[in-house]
């Protein structure tokens, strides 16, 4: 040991042991300094969203609060930088005393704050604040966030009250990752099915699908958190499959452990397709004893002029057909223009157009408005921003409009790309002839400056081009475009089974994920796979075991709305009702100058006068018919039901099917059934007819009688329904 | 938690209004703080250490602790490079020496070569506008405590005494304008105007309209009609006399943030305004008319006319100078002054010399031939 302590001989030179110590200073100290250096992104603004400053009932709002505005959840850093380091005079920010900065001393509440305390002046986040500002509070950004991944991402528990920590993990492109749990907002989005803790940590509350959503700076990933919705164990695996649909739903029940209702009778069946696909009650002429062939049923009536026409009508009402408007600011086709597009559509439909092409021949359409169907697509918004959010809405199911004001919160959209789309139409002119206008722009409300023509979520386009509209349909309709395909499979399948896989189904975004993720996969690649053919898809939902299954729930799956456990009863749509009531009573409904006989289902025009439409509750096609913004009936209709003209005029007027029946003579019982064989497409069951049989006999005044029951037939959940 | 409101309690007898740290002794009493050329305190702090430590016994390593230092200085995120924005600037009536305001203080620099002869301590820590009297004898400072008061501390010149501090606004003051040697308005973010005894600091009169914070003050020539600006948008002329509003104008789309009187021109009082809507629009407030209006390619942070009157010059968030004519709204020059938003800038009345402040508390000068050169004729 001794040895140690020896004196070394020919020591290193003096000077070479100042030098290393000085570069290793250098080193350390840069080091030391990069690492300290408080990053405005990726430091701060996380800070702002966790303590909810830039949430949209804070500071994040569209106008701020308290004269201070933060863009929301940090979607515009920059800006943010800006009102926290430059407006007014950089008051917020103090660089020759940070801790007396208004930007410390609010949240903390050392100076009154409307929000109350945020945090602590002790805490991580005022400290971060306060190195920021003596940094010189420098918008600097040392790395750039890539991604955000949380653990786990999916957790299926097996009962209530179960708990899950989730762990958030950033990555950056400097090939760095950092845990960021604490930074990170995790929000259920039923916050009574889960409650989270301060440490992240989620109890389930409620059984079901409960969906969580992480954010981290502009990130947003969607949780899923599963408890099977009974305890005892379900074996589906004898159920009947016909294709993909059912292997898909089937799967999802047996992991939810929901059984299944059963299969519908034909007559169910007949009921069902026919309101789904002509939008009208089956014929009754069908024999009972006959084993239907569904496959070969379908097939017919995917064929039948009645298809077209109801479809018709559902894309029309997709596409906002109208007539009437078209001047000034009035958006919607003119008197001229409504019917010829309308016409167009259903010709698409007889011929089988791919509706991708369809859609690119809507985007591209130039011409006379009075002449050809396609150009009146463009007089269906009133300015370009407007046709924008109408076009994302339809055909890639995003509301691209949360992007007009501020960055979306919970998707991808930025303003770029809402004012980008927007720049695209802009360069339309939308008099009658519709007609490229290379000098038409819309102002960027941040840049104040035109926007530049921009693909959402894509790329800009070159300034003065003029082909924007081509190039959105190509990237639109191209077959990897992940939104088109999806919107509108989901949207068959809405119609299809009372629920989009995505609801709504114009909200497609990763926080709103699809019930059945897989299911609505394979649909879409389906659909690319076909040529976008519509019947195709309708077919194979209507020819899978899924759709036939009876509405009538049972005590295990009775809550499921979701799932596809047991059919969901979807109430008719108003010109639907509208033609089932004309055809049971037998006393066709007047819409307007047009033929006595007129089905509403044809009717080009919502505007049509129409007092039974009215109650009914038709979407006036000026903004989105879908659910949320046209509910369909409520207590209006059913006061009108109960108590109106609609019913109780014409159930006894002259020429009507009971009139008709009375004279004829025919007994009071086969009128009953009569009536229930049109309206309901089924014959009175042993117990129903028992019922009747007693009530007739008691029944002093029959014609009366038989009044009251058409009225309560009609009434009735049944056939308001299809189920 | 919350502190309660104390308005009127100017004193340095609070936690959050301590005296600031780290401040040098200069010769005449005025102080040099952090942030104005010197080291970081920590930087200070670790070479003082350094030097304590006995060279004799440690050889060489006090000598490394003060490489340490200097290291420190260069690379720590707490470098003394970092300096507060200029918040407000004034040439004075001689035309040699410059009042500039920031968190920093108070500094009076040489016109000539811009070489800071002395700081002024001042109470508020957020100072955001400095005036001359017309005499040129008083110097005002207006500004206060984010949120909390907005004060006004007067000082006679060139001395640099204080004479009076007064205010109680209950946010910052943004603006000041000297009506004459005893009478100075005042414009805060409390939405406020008033006009106050400078001598005595008594109130006189309240001009209550402003929606939201207002931002700029000017006194017409007749001395008798106030004129105002504000983050509300709107530009507003009141009676001096019986602080009665006289009317509201309301054609910018965006905060205002400054306002500049015409001088020595004839006909109606014009008006110039600078707002973040890009604009900078023209108005004859006594009949209340928007004359017109040029539209800049950044946001104008500052307005101001030259001194015979013939054209408007702004100062820019993109650090440029605009020089606009106000007949035909035409942008007659362009140049460049700082990178970063130029928040202020006086004109010299004489040789019409610009002085602009801005970020990291710079201070340049432009001659009249520079600033009002045509954006084509830039290298």
């Amino acid at each position: 040991m001794e040895h140690k302590f020896q004196r070394v001989k020919n020591p290193v030179p003096t000077w070479l042991k100042h030098a290393v110590a000085v570069l290793l200073c250098l080193s350390v100290t840069t080091t030391v300094s990069a690492n300290d250096r408080v990053d405005f992104r990726n430091d701060l603004i996380p800070v702002f969203t966790k303590s909810g400053c830039n949430a949209g009932a804070c500071h994040g709002a569209a106008i701020g609060r308290g004269g201070f505005k933060l863009s929301l959840y940090g979607g515009d850093p920059a800006a943010d930088h800006e009102a926290i380091t430059q407006q007014l005079a950089g008051r917020r920010v103090n660089i020759a005393d940070p801790d007396r900065s208004l930007l410390v001393l609010k949240p903390t509440e050392h100076v009154s704050h409307g929000g109350g305390t945020v945090f602590d002046i002790e805490s991580e986040s005022a400290r971060l604040l306060v190195r920021w500002i003596q940094q010189g509070a420098k918008l600097e950004q040392k790395r750039v966030l890539q991604a955000i991944e949380i653990e786990p991402k999916q957790f299926t528990a097996q009962k209530l009250g179960a708990e899950v920590s989730f762990k958030a993990t950033a990555s950056y492109s400097d090939g760095s990752s950092e845990d960021v749990t604490k930074w990170t907002i995790f929000k259920p989005e039923d916050a009574s099915s889960v409650d989270i803790d301060e440490t992240q940590r989620a109890t389930i509350l409620r059984r079901g699908r409960h969906v969580i959503v992480a954010r981290f700076q502009n990130l947003v990933v969607p949780v899923e958190l599963l408890v099977p919705l009974t305890d005892s164990v379900v074996d589906l695996a004898d159920e009947p499959r016909s294709n993909f649909i059912d292997e898909e739903i089937l799967e999802t029940l047996g992991t939810l452990r929901l059984p299944v209702s059963g299969q519908i009778a034909d007559a169910e069946f007949i009921r069902r397709l026919s309101l789904d696909l002509t939008g009208r009650l089956p014929r009754t002429n069908r024999s009972a004893d006959v084993v239907l062939d569904r496959g070969k049923f379908v097939d017919e009536v995917l064929a039948s002029d009645e298809f077209n026409q109801y479809w018709t009508l559902q894309l029309a009402k997709l596409l906002r057909i109208r007539a009437g408007g078209g001047r000034g600011n009035v958006a919607g086709q003119d008197a001229a223009g409504g019917p010829i597009y309308h016409a167009w559509v259903a010709k698409q439909l007889r011929d089988e157009t791919s509706y991708a092409d369809m859609v690119r021949t809507l985007i591209t359409a130039t011409g006379d408005t009075q002449k050809a169907g396609p150009p009146n697509f463009y007089r269906t918004s009133k300015n370009a921003s407007e046709h924008a959010e109408f076009v994302t809405e339809l055909f890639m199911g995003s509301r691209l409009r949360c992007a007009n004001c501020h960055n979306h919160p919970l998707d991808r959209w930025t303003q770029d790309d809402y004012h980008g789309l927007a720049a695209i139409f802009a360069k339309v002119d939308v008099s009658q002839i519709i007609k490229p206008r290379p000098r038409g722009e819309v102002i960027h409300p941040v840049t104040l400056e035109p926007a530049r023509q921009r693909i959402p979520g894509e790329r800009f386009l070159a300034k003065e081009s003029t082909t924007g509209r081509d190039e959105f349909a190509v990237w639109l309709t191209s077959e990897e475009n992940p939104y088109f395909a999806k919107a509108i499979v989901n949207r068959l399948w809405k119609r299809m089974m009372g629920r989009g896989l995505v609801e709504p189904a114009d909200d497609f975004r990763a926080t709103n994920p699809a019930t059945h993720p897989q299911l609505l996969e394979l649909l879409a690649d389906d659909f690319v796979q076909h040529d976008y053919n519509l019947r195709r898809t309708l077919r194979l939902i209507a020819n899978s075991q899924t759709y036939a299954r009876s509405a009538d729930a049972t005590i295990q799956n009775k809550d499921d709305d979701r799932f596809y456990s047991h059919a969901l009863r979807k109430p008719l749509e108003p010109e639907v009702l509208a033609d089932a009531i004309a055809d049971v009573l037998g006393v066709a409904e007047s819409y307007g100058q047009l033929p006595n006989g007129t089905r509403a289902v044809a009717l080009m025009n919502p505007k049509t006068p129409s007092r039974t439409l009215d109650v009914l509750g038709r979407c006036g096609r000026d903004e989105s018919c879908e659910s949320g913004s046209a509910p369909i009936g409520g207590l209006p209709q059913k006061l009108h039901m109960f108590n109106g003209p609609l019913l109780n005029d014409r159930i006894a007027a002259e020429g009507s099917r009971l009139q008709s029946l009375l004279k004829a003579d025919r007994k009071p019982i086969d009128i009953v059934n009569e009536f229930y064989s049109v309206a309901l497409n089924r014959k009175p069951t042993d117990q129903e007819t028992r019922h009747w049989q007693s009530a007739l006999t008691d029944a002093k005044d029959k014609p009366a009688f038989l009044e009251d029951f058409v009225w309560g037939l009609l009434n009735s959940d049944e056939f308001q329904t299809n189920h | 938690m919350l502190r309660p409101a104390h308005r009127n309690n100017l004193g340095p007898d609070n936690h959050l209004r301590r005296p600031l740290k780290n401040t040098l002794p200069l010769a005449g009493g005025s102080e040099l703080r952090s942030g104005e050329g010197t080291a970081h305190p920590t930087v200070t702090l670790l070479s003082s250490l350094c030097r304590r430590l006995p060279r004799r016994r440690l050889g060489s390593i006090p000598s490394l602790c003060l490489v340490f230092a200097v290291v420190v200085l260069s690379t720590s995120p707490l470098s003394a490079d970092i300096k507060p924005p200029i918040t407000s600037i004034a040439i004075d009536s001689e035309g040699e020496l410059i009042a500039s305001v920031s968190q920093t203080g108070l500094a009076i620099s040489s016109l000539s070569d811009r070489r800071l002869i002395r700081t002024i301590k001042l109470q508020m820590p957020n100072p955001h506008a400095v005036a001359f009297s017309p005499s040129g004898k008083q110097l005002a400072v207006g500004g206060g405590v984010p949120s909390e008061e907005g004060t006004i501390e007067v000082f006679t010149w060139p001395e640099g005494k204080p004479t009076a501090k007064f205010g109680d606004h209950t946010d910052s003051i943004m603006d000041i304008a000297w009506l004459n040697e005893t009478r100075i308005a005042s414009a805060s973010l409390d939405k406020e105007v008033r006009l106050w005894d400078a001598t005595t600091g008594q109130p006189k009169r309240t001009f209550n309209g402003h929606s939201r914070g207002v931002t700029s003050v000017r006194f017409l020539s007749d001395r008798k009609t106030l004129i105002t600006a504000g983050v509300d948008q709107s530009i507003r002329v009141w009676n001096v006399k019986t602080g009665e509003l006289i009317r509201s104008l309301s054609m910018h789309t965006k905060p205002i943030h400054d306002i500049a009187v015409r001088p020595a021109a004839a006909g109606l009082p014009m008006i110039a305004s600078a707002s973040n809507d890009r604009t900078v629009r023209l108005w004859q407030p006594t009949i209340g008319r928007m004359v017109r209006f040029a539209k800049l390619p950044a946001r104008p942070l500052n307005v101001a006319w030259l001194p015979d009157g013939s054209h408007v010059v702004a100062s820019c968030t993109d650090g440029r100078i605009y020089t606009i004519d106000p007949d035909t709204v035409e942008i007659t020059g362009s140049v460049p002054a700082m990178s970063g938003w130029v928040w202020a800038m006086d004109i010299h009345r004489k040789t019409s010399t610009l002085v602009v402040g801005g970020p990291d508390g710079t201070i340049d000068l432009l001659k009249r031939s520079q600033f009002t050169r045509k954006p084509n004729d830039e290298q």
